[in-house]
C-alpha cells in the first residue's frame, strides 16, 4: 500500500551572506492515511520551511519526499502546482479567501482548476460546506463571515479536490481559543471521515490532544514524542 | 477563468469603473480627434481624393497647387481630343450670394464639367446636370447645412449670373468649400473665366505616350500623382500632421496610464496570486485571467466611445467638419484595445515572479 507521505533524510540550508545556515537536518518520517500528525516546536525552528518542502513549494537539498509514492523531487514549476492541486489540500494561519467570492464559490474554484465537472463540483461543496457547519453560510463572502467561520471555509476548500495530504501551518494562529478547538476538532474529524494523512504545525500545546502522533523540531531535528 | 473575473470586476465595482471610465475618456479622445482629422480632411480635399483622375499635369513652378498651376488649352483641344483619356480641370472660387436667405455670401469651388466627362461625379438627390446652355448647378450636399435646397437659386456677382440648384452630389468638396458642378457649355459661353484655360489636365490611369504628347504641347509643367495634388493643398498637411500629432501622444499616453492602473492593480492582488499558486493555479491561469479582465474592460469601454463618437456626428453642428468613418474609428479602436492589452501584460512579469511559497508561514 503506497504511504500518502514519506520524507526521506531532508536536509536544508538557507544562505545567509557568505556563510549557509543549517535549517533542516536529516529529516525522516512516514505518515499513514488517517493520520492526523502534529509539528511543534520554537519559533525559527523551520517548521513552517518543513511543510513548505512537502508541500511541493520549496525544493530541499538533499533528501526526498514522496506524495502518494511519487516523488516530487525532479518536477518543474508547473508539474509541482500540478501536485499541490491534485494531491494537497492546504490550510494557512489566516483563511486567505479571495474577497470576491462567497463561501460555494471558493471551493468551486480549486475544483475547476482541477476540471471537476460541474454538478460533481455542486454537490461536493455542498456537503463539505455542510460537514464544516456553514451549510447556512454557502452565499456569504469572507467579509460577510466571522474569523473562525472564514477558517472553516478554508478547511473546505482544502478537502475539496480529496488530497491524500493536508497540510495545515498554525491554522489557528488568528483565532481565540474556543474557535481554535472547534477548528482543529473540524479538521480530525474530515481527516478521520475521509481517511486522509494530515501534518498541523501549531504553538498551542493543549490541541495536541486531537493529534495521533506529536513531532518536535529540536536542533534542526524532527523527534516524535514517544 | 471568465467567471472569475467578472467575480472579480463585480466586487470590485468602482476600481475598475473607474479604469473603465477612464479608458472610455480617453478612447473618445482619440476617437473624436481622428473623426474631425478625417473630416477636415475631407473638406480640404474630397473632391480630389474621390476622384478618379491618377495623374495630374501641373505648372513647373506651382509646387503641385493647383491654383497656382494654370495652362493655356487651346492647342491641345485640337491636337488631342479628349477621347483619348486626358481632361481639363478647372477650379474656379465663387461666392454666391443665396437669394432670399441668408445675407452672407457662400464661398464655394465651380468646376466646369461635361455630364459624360469621367470627372463628374453624378447626383445624390434631384436632377443630373444637362449638356445644354442652362444656368443649372449640381452642389455638393454640405451645402445643406448652410440651407440650400433644390430649386434655389444663388447669385453671382462676380459674373453677374444666377444659377439654380438642381441637383446634389456627395463627397465634394475641396479648400473647405463645396463643390458646384456646372456645364461646360454654359461656362465657356459665359466666359466665366478666360477661355479655354485650365488650371491642370488629369489622366484617368498611365499611358505614357499620351503623356509625353501633353507635355510636349503644354510645356512648362511635369506630371505627379494625386498624392502629391491631395499633400499640395494648402492646410491639409499641417492640419493632418497636428491631429495625427495629437493623436499619437494621446495613444502614448493611454499606454502609460493604463499600464500604470493595470500595474496598480496587479500590486494589490499579489498576495492573492501567491495563495492560488500556493493551492495549485498556474501561472498561465492567473495571467489568463488578468487580461480577460482587460478585455472584457476594453470592449466595453470601447464599444461605449464608438457609440459615443457615433452620436457626436448628431449632436455637433451640422457645419462642423466631423466624419465618422467606420475604417478609420476601427482602426483607432484596434490600436486603443492593443494598448490596453499591452499595458496589462507589461504586469503579468509580476504575476509570474510571485513565489507562492510566501504563502506558507503566515502573514506579513
Ligand atoms: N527564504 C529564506 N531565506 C533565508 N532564511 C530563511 C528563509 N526562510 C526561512 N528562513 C530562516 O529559516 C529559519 C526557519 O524559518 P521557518 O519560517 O521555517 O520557522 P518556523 O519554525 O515556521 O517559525 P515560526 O514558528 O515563527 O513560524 C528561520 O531562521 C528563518 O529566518
Ligand atoms: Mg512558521
Amino acid at each position: 500500500m503506497t504511504l500518502p507521505l514519506e520524507v526521506k533524510q531532508i536536509n536544508k540550508r538557507f544562505k545567509d551572506g557568505e556563510t549557509y545556515i543549517d535549517v533542516l537536518k536529516t529529516i525522516d518520517f512516514k505518515i499513514k492515511k488517517g493520520e492526523f500528525v502534529a509539528i511543534v516546536g520554537p519559533s525559527g525552528s523551520g517548521k513552517s520551511t518543513l511543510l513548505s518542502i512537502i508541500g511541493a513549494l520549496l525544493s530541499t537539498d538533499e533528501g526526498n519526499v514522496l506524495i502518494n509514492g511519487k516523488s516530487v523531487k525532479n518536477l518543474d514549476e508547473s508539474q509541482r502546482s500540478e501536485v499541490r492541486l491534485n494531491d494537497i489540500g492546504f490550510i494557512f494561519q489566516t483563511a486567505e479567501l479571495l474577497p470576491y467570492l462567497h463561501a460555494e464559490d471558493q471551493l468551486d474554484l480549486v475544483a475547476k482548476l482541477n476540471n471537476m465537472d460541474k454538478k460533481e463540483r455542486k454537490e461536493r461543496a455542498k456537503a463539505l460546506l455542510t460537514d464544516v457547519g456553514l451549510e447556512k453560510r454557502r452565499k456569504h463572502y469572507p467579509h460577510q463571515l466571522s474569523g473562525g467561520e472564514k477558517q472553516r471555509v478554508a478547511v473546505a476548500r482544502a478537502f475539496m479536490n480529496d488530497p491524500a495530504l493536508i497540510l495545515a501551518d498554525e491554522p489557528t494562529a488568528s483565532l481565540d481559543e474556543d474557535r481554535s478547538h472547534e477548528i482543529v476538532s473540524l479538521i480530525k474529524q474530515e481527516v478521520k471521515a475521509k481517511d486522509k494523512a494530515a501534518i498541523m504545525v501549531t504553538h498551542d500545546e493543549s490541541l495536541l490532544t486531537y493529534c495521533d502522533r506529536v513531532f518536535r523540531m529540536k536542533d534542526h531535528h524532527l523527534i516524535e514524542d514517544k | 477563468m471568465f467567471h472569475l473575473a467578472i467575480k472579480d470586476m463585480r466586487f470590485s465595482k468602482v476600481k475598475y469603473g473607474l479604469i473603465a471610465l477612464i479608458l472610455f475618456l480617453i478612447a473618445s479622445l482619440v476617437l473624436i480627434v481622428s473623426g474631425l482629422a478625417r473630416g477636415l480632411s475631407d473638406d480640404n480635399i474630397s473632391m480630389l481624393a474621390e476622384s478618379e483622375a491618377t495623374e495630374f499635369y501641373v505648372s513647373t513652378d506651382s509646387e503641385n497647387q493647383l491654383d497656382q498651376s494654370g495652362f493655356l488649352i487651346e492647342d491641345l483641344v485640337n491636337d488631342v481630343p479628349t477621347e483619348e483619356g486626358w481632361q481639363p480641370l478647372i477650379t474656379h472660387p465663387v461666392r454666391f450670394v443665396h437669394e432670399g436667405k441668408a445675407d452672407e455670401k457662400l464661398a464655394a469651388t465651380m468646376i466646369p464639367v461635361d455630364r459624360d466627362a469621367k470627372l463628374y461625379p453624378g447626383v445624390t438627390g434631384g436632377e443630373d446636370l444637362t449638356n445644354d446652355a442652362s444656368l443649372n448647378i449640381i452642389v455638393d450636399q454640405t451645402m445643406k447645412a448652410d440651407g440650400v435646397s433644390l430649386q434655389d437659386t444663388l447669385y453671382d456677382e462676380a459674373t453677374d449670373l444666377t444659377f439654380t440648384v438642381v441637383g446634389f452630389t456627395e463627397g465634394q468638396t475641396y479648400r473647405h468649400t463645396p463643390v458646384v458642378y456646372v456645364s461646360e457649355t454654359v461656362f465657356y459661353a459665359e466666359e466665366i473665366s478666360p477661355n479655354q484655360v485650365a488650371n491642370t489636365v488629369v489622366i484617368f490611369e498611365g499611358n505614357d505616350t499620351l503623356k509625353a504628347s501633353i507635355d510636349s504641347i503644354l510645356e512648362e509643367g511635369e506630371w505627379v500623382d494625386k498624392s502629391a495634388v491631395i499633400d499640395a493643398v494648402p492646410g491639409h498637411s499641417s492640419e493632418q500632421m497636428s491631429l495625427n500629432m495629437m493623436i499619437f501622444f494621446l495613444i502614448v499616453i493611454s499606454v502609460f496610464v493604463l499600464a500604470a492602473f493595470f500595474y496598480i492593480i496587479t500590486i494589490q492582488k499579489l498576495k492573492q496570486f501567491g495563495i492560488l499558486k500556493a493551492i495549485g493555479a498556474k501561472n498561465r491561469f492567473l495571467i489568463g485571467s488578468t487580461l480577460m479582465q482587460v478585455v472584457i474592460l476594453s470592449v466595453f469601454s470601447l464599444g461605449i466611445s464608438v457609440l459615443f463618437t457615433y452620436s457626436m456626428t448628431f449632436i455637433l453642428p451640422e457645419g462642423m467638419p466631423f466624419h465618422f468613418n467606420l475604417g478609420t474609428i476601427s482602426m483607432y479602436s484596434g490600436l486603443m484595445f492593443l494598448v490596453s492589452i499591452l499595458g496589462a501584460l507589461l504586469s503579468s512579469r509580476r504575476i509570474v515572479k510571485v513565489d507562492p511559497q510566501q504563502a506558507m508561514g503566515g502573514a506579513e
